[in-house]
């Protein structure tokens, strides 16, 4: 029997899953889902940057992750909770590497390195946020410094 | 003309194995062994091979360093092609020819009665045997043997090992033992002499009385009763590791098995420094300076034990009709507060004034009602025993911890009161105070024998950490878990070098300061990444994402054709000409090269450009030394390596020859042309730009599967059975 899932809602895909079973969803490592159901050792859901498409995958390829429910029901927003620097640094990463890519097409040599160098800073950043060893001071410190930083590359 | 058959098919059949089987005296028979065939048969046939009569005398037997058990009907299926078997007299023989034996009182012979013992406690080790001896009352005969006291020396010795070897295949309980069999083996522990035979009958004895205590409740006493700590204590001092081992055994089975009250009797002796000095001389620090793996278990048994008994103040709340623990809380902050002021003389202002405000400089959670840090468990009054035991017995250093605290005036002070309770708590987790020992585990940690009070000593160490760790955090009190995290790590790091006295300890804890531990957590992220990048499932995405990254190099290197490149010319023959350019473009349509003269400085349009090749009239690249070019160049390395050129289908048009002004322009041209001829790119700088761009897309793909808690596996995690049926409770259609 399917049944909505109750906690299990949100998670994210740590191998990579072809998708060639019946209803099956194709998944790549590092893909969110948004899962809806569940049965049997399988969930139905989607991945979070195609909503349109869903399908069924085994759950033991998803590493399941805290999250709030919006709008309960078939068309529900799972949001997860995540630290909202953390957050916003995954955006911002995502966003800048399309600029990123841009630059290197067009040759913007100059820009296409600084804008490296700061993506790889962030990145270092947010891992030290996650790993949760920071102090209070430190963590402040830090997330200041990550949102100049974001600011700096929004200009 | 015959037909070449082939002499002999191998045997096909699964069930048929090519064996030997030996015999004393005998030369040994090559047989095919039918799995299929009843063993009985299959020794009839052996015996008559031999020409031996009564074959049900005889079994077969294995004949390996580790295994030489008889072949039953059981285990049969190990007999492998190539086994060598042995035929020997049967398990049932053997055991009435030793029956016979040791029945026969008449027979005075006492070497023949010990050789018959030495033979039942080596067959006895079979289990095959053992049933057969003991069905035949073999046992009770044994018994008998040992509780009459009709043994001595090395037929004791063999009656003992025979007992303990029957016993060990648990087909008999331990219940039958009566009281003088156990007074009678007990006195062989107590026996103090020293003759080498007597080693092998101390040694049973202690394990027969182990047995005896693990396995049979009713006749615990009886062991207790007869065999004092103090003996045990002494056998730990003998010089043979066999009898240690014992004796360290059977002291923990009685520690084990002991109830509440006898248990705190026997951890006190057992904590005293005489037996402590004993373990650690005979056993620990030994000349050899190794500890066999099933010493080091007791060893842990032991400590776990010992340990065990903290289990009830750290599971107990406190009372709030305590008296003593509330003294004890008041003692704490006398010794604090009230050392260094002249006694009496404010005496009256504090009687005024309630301890509230030292309360809340000692770092109590609830200052008004110090009583309440200690209602959680664990670690409960566990928490207040360390603290005062440190306060009583380390005064210099608690004063120190807690004055440094209370004097600071901004929110970096490390409440002592609440960081010892989340000490102790971490400290009963590590060392898993309260869980029964486990079976396999062997480490133990010789600094427990180093002291009598090795759990409070530890924490005081700790709790002197956890104040500097505090600092070099420069915490405050929201990071309790972080820096309980850190301290949690440098106490195992630290126990895991096995340090030997608390002296060791604290060194060792000295070099794994704050910003050492950061350093080798950030080392281990390292290694998991490194690792990681090659997880399959990550080359898998590396695989899947790489095309993608291929085109936008694609479309970079194409997009910088378009733009155009000022060559310098040269002449057929590779010879530069003095102030000669041209300059080619791709058209936006990447179908056409233009290509035409220029200066050292214009960048002509593509209309100025009067040449044009198509693409699609392009033979073949070649490059470096392949050129035609470049055949006859010599000596100018750098030129030829710089060098391609574009060879053509048409015999009417002449092939462009290129030189790049240097390596870049060079790898992109190549790049680029290889891209339009629909070939791979493989220059040096395509290969790091497929790097660059995929590691960061990789990163990026991979942001929400980092952190705490997400595993990468290796292999695909399993995969459920198909769900029983499609009919999902969402419809989206």
């Amino acid at each position: 029997m399917w049944t909505p899932t109750k906690t299990n809602k949100y998670g994210v895909v740590i191998y990579n899953w072809h998708g060639d079973n019946p209803y099956g969803l194709h998944l790549e490592i590092g893909d969110t889902v948004q899962i809806l159901e569940q049965c049997c050792g399988w969930f139905r859901g989607f991945v979070t940057k195609n909503r349109s498409v869903k399908g069924i995958f085994p759950s033991t390829y998803i590493h399941l992750k805290p999250c709030r429910v919006e709008n309960e029901g078939t068309f529900e927003t799972a949001i997860p909770l995540e630290d909202m620097v953390v957050r916003e640094v995954s955006l911002v990463l995502r966003d800048w590497n399309c600029i990123w890519k841009s630059l290197y097409v067009e040759r913007e040599t100059y820009k296409f390195i600084t804008l490296r160098k700061v993506m790889r800073e962030l990145l270092e950043w947010r891992k030290q946020l996650l790993t949760g060893t920071l102090t209070q001071d430190q963590t402040r410190e830090l997330k200041l410094k990550t949102t100049a930083k974001i600011d700096w590359g929004n200009r | 003309m015959s037909l070449n058959k082939p002499e002999k098919m191998p045997s096909l059949d699964a069930n048929v194995v090519k064996i030997a089987v030996e015999m004393e005296s005998e030369n040994p028979q090559l047989k095919e062994f039918n799995q299929k065939i009843p063993l009985t048969n299959i020794i009839q046939d052996l015996c008559s091979g031999w020409d031996l009569t009564d074959p049900e005398q005889y079994a077969l037997k294995f004949s390996e360093k580790t295994n030489q058990n008889y072949v039953t009907e059981k285990n049969r299926n190990e007999i492998k092609n190539g086994s060598v078997l042995r035929l020997a007299f049967s398990p049932s023989k053997i055991a009435y020819d030793i029956l016979q034996t040791l029945h026969s009182e008449s027979s005075d012979d006492k070497n023949e009665r010990t050789s018959a013992l030495q033979k039942l406690a080596e067959c006895s080790t079979d289990i095959t045997f053992a049933l057969e001896f003991i069905n035949k009352q073999g046992l009770a005969l044994i018994i008998s043997l040992i509780e009459r006291g009709k043994c001595q020396g090395a037929m004791l010795a063999n009656a003992l090992a025979s007992f303990v070897e029957l016993m060990d295949h648990g087909i008999v309980s331990w219940d039958i033992l009566e009281t003088p069999f156990i007074n009678m083996v007990a006195s062989y522990v107590n026996n103090q002499t020293s003759r080498p035979q007597e080693a092998k009958v101390v040694q049973s004895s202690l394990s027969i009385l182990e047995s005896i205590v693990l396995n049979s409740s009713a006749k615990y006493g009886q062991v207790e009763k007869e065999v004092g700590f103090p003996n045990l204590v002494l056998r730990l001092e003998n010089q043979n590791p066999i009898i240690q081992q014992n004796a360290l055994s059977l002291i923990n089975a009685l520690f084990l098995k002991a109830d509440p009250a006898k248990r705190k009797i026997i951890a006190s002796t057992l904590c005293t420094k005489q037996v402590r000095n004993v373990i650690l001389q005979n056993i620990i620090q030994t000349s050899s300076g190794e500890v066999g793996s099933e010493m080091a278990h007791q060893l842990y048994v032991m400590q776990t034990l010992c340990f065990g008994l903290l289990e009830e103040r750290m599971n107990t709340k406190m009372d709030p009709q305590d008296q003593d623990a509330h003294e004890k809380i008041k003692e704490l902050r006398k010794i604090a507060f009230e050392l260094d002021t002249i006694s009496g003389g404010d005496a009256s202002r504090r009687q005024l004034s309630p301890f509230t405000k030292d309360y809340k400089k000692l770092g109590f959670k609830y200052d008004i009602n110090p009583a309440l840090d200690f209602t959680e468990t664990p670690p409960g009054m566990l928490a207040l025993d360390c603290m005062v035991y440190f306060a009583r017995n380390h005064v210099d250093a608690y004063t120190k911890v807690v004055l440094e605290n209370s004097c600071r005036a901004d929110e970096h002070e490390c409440p002592f009161g609440r960081s010892s309770v989340e000490l102790v708590r971490l400290l009963c987790n590590i060392l898993r105070i309260g869980e029964l020992p486990s079976e396999q585990t062997t480490t133990y940690h010789q600094i427990f024998f180093s002291h009598d009070h090795p759990f409070h000593e530890l924490y005081c160490v700790c709790i002197v950490l956890l104040n500097k760790t505090w600092k070099e955090m420069r915490a405050t009190t929201e990071d309790f878990v972080k820096v309980l995290s850190v301290v949690r790590e440098q106490i195992t790091r630290a126990l895991g070098s096995q340090p030997a006295n608390l002296e060791k300890l604290r060194q060792k804890l000295s070099t794994l300061t704050y910003s050492e531990i950061t350093n080798l957590w950030q080392q281990e992220r390292t290694s998991r990444e490194q690792w990681e990048s090659h997880a399959r499932p990550i080359v898998q995405l590396k695989e899947l994402v790489t095309p993608e990254i291929v085109q936008l190099i694609k479309k970079q290197r194409l997009n910088y054709m378009v733009d155009g490149t000022r060559f310098t010319k040269y002449s057929q023959r590779g010879q530069r000409v003095k102030d000669k350019f041209w300059f080619v473009r791709l058209s936006q349509n990447h179908k056409v090269l233009h290509y035409g003269d220029c200066d050292d400085k214009s960048v002509p349009t593509i209309e100025e450009l009067p040449n044009k090749l198509g693409v699609v009239d392009i033979k073949a690249l070649l490059t470096g030394k392949d050129c035609p070019h470049m055949k006859d160049a010599k000596g100018r390395k750098s030129t030829h390596q710089l060098a391609f050129s574009l060879t053509l289908d048409s015999v009417e048009m002449t092939p462009l020859y290129f030189v790049a002004p240097d390596e870049m322009v060079y790898d992109y041209w190549v790049d680029g042309i290889n891209a339009l001829l629909g070939n791979k790119m493989t220059s040096k700088e395509a290969e790091n730009d497929l790097e660059t761009l995929l590691s960061m897309e990789i990163k990026l793909r991979l942001l929400d599967a980092e952190g705490v808690g997400v595993d990468i596996p290796q292999d695909p995690p399993p995969v459920p059975a198909d769900p029983p049926n499609y009919e999902f409770c969402y419809d989206f259609k």
